[in-house]
């Protein structure tokens, strides 16, 4: 059944759009470019607002599932499946938003590696993000919904900087427009979806927001933001990039911030990788602290003693996946994994459980 | 509580601190900043050039060179001739010697692209001896040649070249890379004297710095430069200079029946900075004739230079990029095979005398 969160700990009710918003940028918006362009090219905008709008409706089916009286994923499993099959449901989802978690934090550290410190270690990248996550995690939602609040504000001055492409676009780059078939549209929003993915968490977050029934509002704001903001930087670097230069520089988005040049400052992409640090954790942190809301639920497991394990699993594991090919399989399993639980395994959820409503409903009448 | 909260802030800090010095460090004076890099092709091998400046001792810059059969292996045999590590953050010009320009810079090219440390970056081609050049700018600031290829791109008559237009022609198709071209004069002065065009990555057609300026008029949106041509008017006959300020150019294709036609319009205002005597502008019948000669000539020369791409085979203006967006099913190699030596041009110069100078 679900729970009843007192309001000492609970959050205001405009943190949701922080927390969606926050959740879905991270490192996805650094090299998207060339994914999604794949097959639609250079229209895969459209795709992406094909994305946008599905993701609105999911989040709608979302905000179905949950009421007051099963106000979370795992009330929601022990309503529709009962407690053991419910149980191993709710680990299922754990073990997801675990890899969820462990893409964004490899990719983070790869991107390191990749850009700025060549020989770095991965073991010592993931014991200074893994001390930090735990620290913030440790200290409750009401924090990490407050990290949400500046990871969102303080980097988003790095948005100023697409004035320094935009001084190049050229407006025949988006030309043809229109020219690619149905399907191809279809396979470029798939590959969009790991930008808009991490929204799914609000399903064991919320009964920490206050005031739930102006939830969904602030939530459908906050992905209506990150659309806004992917649309304008695929637009822009489209522009400035050919479809067939993109397909060679897999981080778009760097490679633009390599022309940005101040007198003080010549080389802008170290600084907006270290900034990007700030996107990154609230993702990181709101996942994990999913996880261990599960585990607590499921099997009354405390939060610290979860997050200190899960958090040594991701280490592990970062530090065991060592060529580039197996961090680029991990990220495209978890947006499959993603793909089918948002677009299948919750509308199926909310179907099971209207048809357990209406069989209850009956029985009672 | 209390205690606990501060053993485990305690223990945060220590972690950074200790964590924080496995960071690699490069010092500025402990590492080999080069800025000026030559690549030359020599029996077989790629040999490089490297200038940094050294900066222990006062106004040292030294030149060394190595050979590999591979760019990649080229900075270890580089790395083994100089006392510290080397550095490739603050490369500022790279300069492609003349054969082995013409003998493919893909893999060259590659290696810049996959760098993550490069940054500002001009490519140049050198015209005569690499080593020579080089040498040349050792005695001059460690950013002279990068200074002087900036402002010829700026002010003089080329159009801008920079890593960011060479990934969009060397990856993108429908248009042909080109970089500048370096030179001695006799007197042993370095300058910018013209554009060396690519076919794919090979040295193909090169152009002088006047033409250059055309190219520059028809395809960048700076159009700063000295445009200078022989004008025969009234009877007189001089040779006749003006500056161009900025403009801007729109290029499309008509097609009718079986003929095709890249129409490009150019706008220039323009500022004249010195006139014969026996032009009065003030005249109309002087001022509409010089407009259409000015006019008359900029658009020939275009075209001319528009027709000797096409005799070349070469397209740095993107032509073929024009043409994809109204043709579907288009493919690189049937568009410069089969419809790119059939068009014809048509220049159109529109010249607005923006300013004529403070005295008169």
């Amino acid at each position: 059944m679900g729970v009843k969160v007192k309001e000492q700990f609970q959050v205001s009710t405009f943190f949701t759009f922080f927390l969606i918003h926050a959740s879905q940028t991270s490192v996805g918006l650094l090299n998207y470019q060339s994914i999604i362009s794949k097959n639609a090219q250079q229209d895969a905008w459209i795709s992406l607002i094909m994305t946008g709008v599905s993701i609105h409706i999911v989040l709608f089916i979302i905000f179905k599932l949950l009421d007051e009286k099963n106000n979370d994923l795992v009330a929601v499993h022990h309503f529709c499946f009962g407690k053991i099959l419910g149980n191993i449901l709710s680990l299922l989802v754990l073990i997801y938003f675990l890899s969820s978690n462990l893409t964004i934090f490899r990719t983070y550290i790869e991107i390191i590696q990749e850009w700025v410190y060549p020989t770095i270690k991965t073991w010592q990248l993931s014991i200074i993000f893994g001390l930090t996550i735990y620290y913030i995690v440790s200290s409750g939602f009401r924090n990490i919904a407050g990290f949400s609040f500046w990871g969102v504000i303080i980097p988003s001055f790095l948005f100023g900087l697409i004035y320094f492409p935009m001084k190049h676009m050229d407006f025949t780059y988006l030309l043809p427009a229109f020219s690619h078939s149905i399907k191809d549209l279809l396979q470029s929003a798939k590959a969009s979806i790991m930008l808009f993915l991490g929204f799914e968490w609000i399903l064991m977050y919320f009964p920490f927001l206050k005031g739930s029934s102006k939830v969904p509002k602030w939530a459908h704001i906050g992905t209506f933001y990150s659309l806004f903001i992917y649309l304008i930087i695929t637009f822009v670097s489209f522009l400035y990039f050919n479809q067939e230069v993109l397909q060679h520089i897999p981080w778009a988005t760097l490679m633009m911030v390599k022309i940005v040049q101040f007198s003080f400052v010549e080389r802008f992409e170290y600084i907006f990788i270290f900034i990007w640090l700030l996107v990154i954790l609230p993702p990181l942190c709101i996942s994990l602290w999913s996880c261990s809301r599960i585990a607590k639920r499921t099997f009354s497991i405390q939060p610290k003693v979860s997050i200190g394990i899960f958090l040594f699993l991701i280490g592990v594991t970062s530090v065991s996946l060592k060529e580039f090919e197996n961090i680029d399989k991990l990220a495209n399993f978890n947006g499959n994994v993603g793909f089918y639980f948002i677009y299948i395994y919750i509308p199926l959820l909310l179907v099971i459980k209207l048809i357990k409503n209406g069989f209850i409903k009956s029985k009672i009448g | 509580m209390r205690s606990n909260t501060s053993v485990k802030m305690f223990c945060v800090l220590l972690s950074l601190l200790l964590l924080s010095g496995c960071i690699p460090r490069s010092i500025v004076d402990e590492v080999s900043l080069m800025h000026n890099v030559g690549f030359d092709r020599e029996k077989g091998m790629i040999k490089a050039s490297v200038i940094f400046p050294n900066y222990t001792e006062i106004n040292k810059p030294t030149l060394i060179t190595a050979y590999a059969k591979n760019t990649s292996s080229l900075k270890g045999k580089l790395a083994a001739k100089i006392q510290s590590h080397l550095e490739m953050g603050q490369v500022r010009v790279m300069l492609l010697s003349e054969k082995l320009s013409k003998s493919g810079i893909s893999q060259l090219l590659d290696s810049v692209c996959k760098d993550p440390k490069i940054g500002v970056i001009r490519i140049a081609v050198s015209r005569g001896s690499l080593d020579k050049i080089l040498e040349t700018s050792l005695k001059e600031s460690p950013v002279y040649l990068k200074n002087l290829i900036d402002n010829s791109i700026e002010n003089g008559g080329i159009p801008n070249i920079d890593l960011h237009t060479m990934f969009d022609q060397h990856y993108g198709s429908g248009i042909d890379m080109y970089f500048p071209t370096l030179n001695l004069d006799p007197k042993g002065k370095i300058f910018v004297d013209g554009i060396a065009i690519f076919k794919k990555d090979k040295f193909q057609y090169m152009i002088s710095d006047k033409e250059a300026l055309l190219l520059k008029f028809m395809s960048d949106r700076n159009k700063n430069g000295k445009y200078e041509f022989n004008l025969n008017m009234n009877g007189h006959k001089t040779n006749f200079g003006f500056e161009t300020l900025y403009g801007n150019h729109n290029k499309h294709i008509i097609r009718n029946k079986n003929i095709e036609k890249v129409k490009l319009n150019l706008v220039l205002n323009i500022r004249i900075e010195e006139l014969p005597e026996w032009i009065d502008l003030q005249n109309k019948s002087d001022f509409n004739s010089l407009r259409n000669n000015i006019q008359y000539s900029i658009s020939r020369e275009a075209e001319q230079l528009l027709e000797s791409f096409q005799k070349n085979k070469v397209d740095p203006l993107g032509i073929g990029r024009i043409y994809r967006i109204k043709q579907k099913g288009w493919t690189e190699n049937n568009f410069y095979q089969n419809i790119y030596p059939k068009l014809n041009f048509e220049v159109q110069t529109k010249i607005i005398f923006r300013q004529v100078g403070v005295g008169k």
